[in-house]
């Protein structure tokens, strides 16, 4: 069954995809400086992050504690299956879709 | 670690307060961690802004309902929130009637106070154009300070028809007050009554929404002498007979006219209403003043077109004084510009009709009474301020027991409870209690209703609360105050968390303390507000009813509508004058305080014109009433004053003479047959009521030729038996005239009515601060009882130890002492301000005593320190080994 993500919701599902392990809201923040040098609010990650996991994309779970950070854990994502097969079938439906738009612009 | 001593730690603390606590730590982490990288990179304050920014941008819907799951209406737990609920209300029953009773005072006070001005809100809002139906208003030509006045004169009517497209159709209303109404009935005897008639133009029923049972409205009034009549009116006179075509004699010349329609039952909530309806013209002086602007007896309105610039046609109007005005001056041969001058000239206004009821407070209304949007401002701000300290109540009582709680609330935590659940939990008593304060509400409501119709002679139209919209009503005002009740108190006790189970005593939470002090503060100074409120008015209604008003009101009768004996006045007069008890009896067209004539008078030799009230009397008027006069004489039974009149100082001083010189003077009046020889200065006295400042005023001779007919007997009686009197003078009327109504007055009564609104908003004030204060109290029982119930240990130890009565009685009075103190500081400015501005209406006023304060605050002081002492007394009555036994 597939979800509908918006695009925020669908960049914050493949980082933290493609961060693997120590995902956490302020990891996410950086990647997206980092790999899309895009400048985002640390309140709205930790939303988009909050939704993903109810609808079941992502699952979160409290990590060790530390002396860092004012001793505070950090809340680690991971992805689930789930949300790793939602993200393949929007990028294979977008992939579709690329297929038919008409190629001259792009030489153009 | 370090870092946490320079981050802005009440930051976190609003984050903790609306953040879930299962987020509250990677967040609060997250936020740490980007502070810290910022604060290598920029400047100490700009991490610092940022910091906050970001961490103010949790303050979102994701965050906040981020619980929402457990929130949700889930109906099996709101059923349980309910029974919890209840079983929590019955258990500490006593606590729990504590906010049951003050909130249905509360909402009892706060209903009535709804219903009652919505109903004043809505006067005359049924007619169908209300929207473009105006008044318009005059100068005041009457007053030497000028101000508006709705009475108009004839022509104005015709000349806004005429010379102004915007209006649609005009209408003039003349109140051709008291005259006699006589219908033969089915028995041949003839019955009479006084009554009250209006005369309209034609288009009455265009303007005005009155419908009629019976008769046509659209040619009911388009002839003279055809009259349409309330359905009251139709009951009293014909009985269940149809009147339509019967014959009614109307008037001293007894004018028959022929009933041409009958209205339904009209609405209580109009400007006016009619008994009676004519054409206004079927009043013979109508014709005869048509062409003057100062017979000021109609009141006129206008319906303008829906597309009509206001503001313009308002400024078009004042071209009425240039162009129409004049002309009267000119058959008067007076000077207009001097005449008008010193008022700001002859201006017009427009005034919408559902303004009239309550915006006419100078402007005033000769076709019915009037309200007050002060008295009902006032009254809308005594509903807010007892339905605040219910509130108040509420939280008070609910937020020092909740240490009580704290057990039930970490069990509930453990079991795995959300915070926001158990706020649901909270939120769901409140309004249970509220419910229930609801339900005792109603009977309670109506219980003040029909006190405040007996005492206040306030009546106050429940029937729209009944019915659906009434449940609705009810309904949203439980909802509403549940939760303003219980929103702080859910907040507050689900915070506390599991580990609070070992803090078990209530004592233990004193971060609210502060909080809950301050509401008892505000409390007391409400309370000590409102009475020192109460006190001040009923001083200064108890000034004006003791202000010497310049004459001797007691003793007196007045015997009404004596021209009614016709050429039997005298016979009555001669007759009442050889009773016994009187003393004297006076012949007179007014009584002060009734309401005069006012008309133009010039000064021999200059040309000072002044508007002056008149009143006709005989010789006896001045011993009667105890008139002082500083110069000349009062009119005598051996000489013929015609033209001769009294004048008082005011009328002296304005015309520019000593009183003294102004004997012997002549005024000139024009239209009076005769010059008017002053034979005397009477010394000034009040013949309007203390609202306003002396104005002139002249007497004449009751044979004079002065307009008006109508005569009163005022007997001047010795002894205290008025009953006697009245008997002996219904019976020598009626010997006279036995078909007319012998009516009296007490006229020491008919003088308080003066300040009847006074006198209302008097007794409103106090039974509002009554409740007020009882709620209040209310209060402070429970939070004392409490307070002492924890206490009872302490309390028992320290008289073992040796602690006297009064040792103890001083701890635990003390803390409520320094609160009354405070509110007492805080309620003598704000209430001095309200204060002077009510006194300052009033031309002659008391003074603001700070005894009154003195006195609230001690009656404050005394109730609320006796029923503390009354729960002190319990507590250290008993034996403390009994206390100290229990575990």
């Amino acid at each position: 069954m597939t979800k509908e993500l918006g695009v925020f919701e669908e960049q914050v599902l493949s980082i933290v995809a493609m961060l693997g392990d120590d995902v956490y809201g302020k990891s996410i923040v950086d990647a997206f400086k980092e790999q899309l040098q895009k400048e985002v609010n640390l309140s709205s990650v930790h939303v988009t992050l909050y939704r993903l996991q109810d609808k079941g994309l992502v699952k979160s779970k409290m990590g060790g504690a530390t002396s860092d950070r004012g001793g505070r854990r950090k809340r680690l994502f991971t992805i689930t299956n789930t949300g790793l097969s939602t993200l393949q079938q929007m990028k294979d439906a977008r992939e579709n879709l690329w297929k038919f738009i008409p190629r001259l612009k792009m030489i153009g | 670690m370090q870092s946490d001593q320079n981050k802005p730690d009440f930051l976190f603390r609003i984050l903790r307060w609306f953040c879930p606590p299962e987020l509250l730590e990677s967040i609060e982490g997250d936020l740490i961690e980007q502070y810290e990288e910022d604060q290598k990179n920029m400047s100490q304050q700009k991490a610092k802004l940022k910091l906050t920014l970001r961490t103010l941008a949790f303050l979102r819907p994701g965050i906040l309902f981020r619980n929402n799951n457990s929130v949700s209406l889930n109906m099996r737990l709101l059923s349980n929130h309910f029974k919890v609920s209840i079983r929590h209300l019955k258990k500490h029953w006593g606590y729990s009637l504590i906010h049951i009773i003050g909130l249905s005072v509360g909402i009892a006070a706060c209903v009535l106070i709804y219903s009652y001005t919505s109903f004043e809100k809505g006067y005359d809002t049924f007619h169908d154009d209300i929207d473009q139906l105006f008044r318009v208003n005059q100068t005041n030509i009457w007053r030497p300070e000028g101000g508006q006045m709705s009475s108009t004169g004839l022509p104005l009517g015709k000349v806004l028809d005429q010379d102004f497209p915007e209006v649609l159709a005009s209408l003039r209303i003349n109140d051709w007050n008291d005259q006699t109404v006589q219908y033969k009935n089915q028995n041949g005897e003839i019955v009479t009554y006084r009554e009250n008639i209006l005369g309209a133009d034609s288009s009455f029923f265009d303007f005005f929404s009155f419908p009629l049972r019976e008769g046509d409205p659209r040619n009911a009034l388009n002839k003279i002498n055809q009259v349409v009549i309330s359905d009251e009116m139709a009951l009293k006179y014909f009985g269940h007979t149809n009147p339509l075509g019967k014959t009614l004699l109307i008037g001293v010349e007894s004018i028959p006219m022929t009933v041409v329609g009958v209205t339904n039952k009209q609405p209580g909530n109009a400007h006016f209403n009619f008994d009676f309806l004519i054409n206004i013209y079927s009043n013979p002086s109508i014709e005869m003043f048509e062409w003057s602007w100062i017979w000021t007896q109609v009141t006129t309105y206008v319906k303008i077109r829906k597309e009509a610039n206001l503001a313009q046609f308002e400024e078009n109007m004042q071209s009425i004084q240039d162009k129409h005005i004049p002309a009267t001056f000119d058959r008067l041969g007076m000077d207009m510009e001097e005449f008008v001058g010193n008022k700001g000239g002859w201006h017009f206004y427009l005034q919408p009709v559902r303004d009239i009821h309550l915006h006419s407070q100078d402007i005033g209304n000769d076709l019915g009474d009037i309200g007050d949007i002060k008295m009902i401002r006032i009254l809308q701000l005594l509903a807010l301020l007892i339905l605040f300290l219910a509130v108040v109540n509420y939280i008070n009582l609910s937020t020092a027991r909740g240490g009580l709680r704290a057990s039930e609330i970490s069990v509930k935590k453990t079991l795995g409870a959300g915070q926001s659940s158990l706020a649901m939990q909270f939120i769901v008593e409140s309004v249970t209690t509220t419910f229930i304060a609801m339900c005792l509400a109603v009977p309670l409501l109506m219980l003040i209703q029909s006190g405040m119709e007996k005492y206040v002679d306030l009546h106050i139209a429940l029937t729209p609360l009944f019915g659906i919209n009434g449940l609705y009503v009810f309904l949203i005002i439980n909802i509403f105050i549940g939760i303003v009740a219980g929103i702080y108190p859910a907040f507050y006790l689900s915070r506390f968390s599991a580990t609070d189970l070992e803090r078990k005593n209530g004592g233990s939470h004193t971060g609210n303390l502060r909080f809950r002090q301050v509401l008892v503060t505000l409390q007391f100074a409400i309370s000590i507000g409102l009475i020192a409120s109460s006190l001040l008015i009923h001083r200064q209604l108890h000034f004006l009813n003791d202000q010497n008003m310049g004459f001797n009101k007691d003793q007196l009768l007045v015997i009404n509508h004596v021209e009614a004996l016709e050429g039997n006045m005298d016979v009555f007069k001669n007759e009442m004058r050889g009773t016994p008890l009187v003393e004297y009896a006076s012949l007179a067209m007014e009584m002060p305080g009734r309401g005069t004539w006012e008309d133009i008078f010039m000064r021999e030799g200059s040309e000072i014109k002044l508007p002056i009230s008149t009143i006709k009397i005989d010789e006896q008027f001045f011993p009667a009433l105890d008139l002082e006069m500083v110069a000349g004489r009062t009119f005598r039974v051996e000489s013929t004053d015609d033209h001769n009149v009294i004048i008082n100082e005011t009328t002296a001083r304005l015309f520019g003479w000593e009183a003294e010189e102004a004997i012997g003077k002549r005024l000139l009046y024009p239209g009076y047959p005769t010059d008017l020889r002053i034979i005397g200065v009477v010394k000034d006295f009040h013949f309007q009521s203390l609202h306003h400042s002396i104005a002139p005023l002249a007497f004449f001779h009751e044979e004079s030729y002065l307009w008006g007919d109508q005569r009163l007997l005022a007997i001047k009686y010795a002894g205290a038996n008025m009953q006697v009197l009245i008997a002996e003078a219904q019976n020598k009327w009626q010997a006279i005239n036995p078909n007319y109504p012998f009516s009296y007055s007490v006229y020491s009564d008919e003088l308080e009515q003066l300040y009847e609104d006074e006198n209302q908003l008097s007794q409103l004030i106090t039974a509002f601060s009554g409740f007020s204060f009882f709620i209040a109290l209310l209060g402070l029982i429970g939070l004392v009882s409490f307070a002492i119930d924890q206490r009872r240990k302490e309390l028992s130890i320290r008289r073992v130890l040796g602690a006297s009565y009064q040792q103890i009685f001083f701890l635990l009075n003390k803390q409520f002492l320094l609160l009354l103190c405070i509110g007492c500081i805080i309620a003598v400015p704000a209430s001095w301000t309200f204060l002077s501005q009510w006194l300052d209406t009033f031309a002659y006023r008391t003074q603001i005593h700070i005894s009154i304060f003195i006195i609230a605050t001690l009656v404050i002081a005394i109730l609320a320190l006796g029923s503390i002492s009354l729960f002190v007394l319990r507590a250290i009555k008993t034996n403390p080994a009994e206390t100290l036994k229990e575990h």
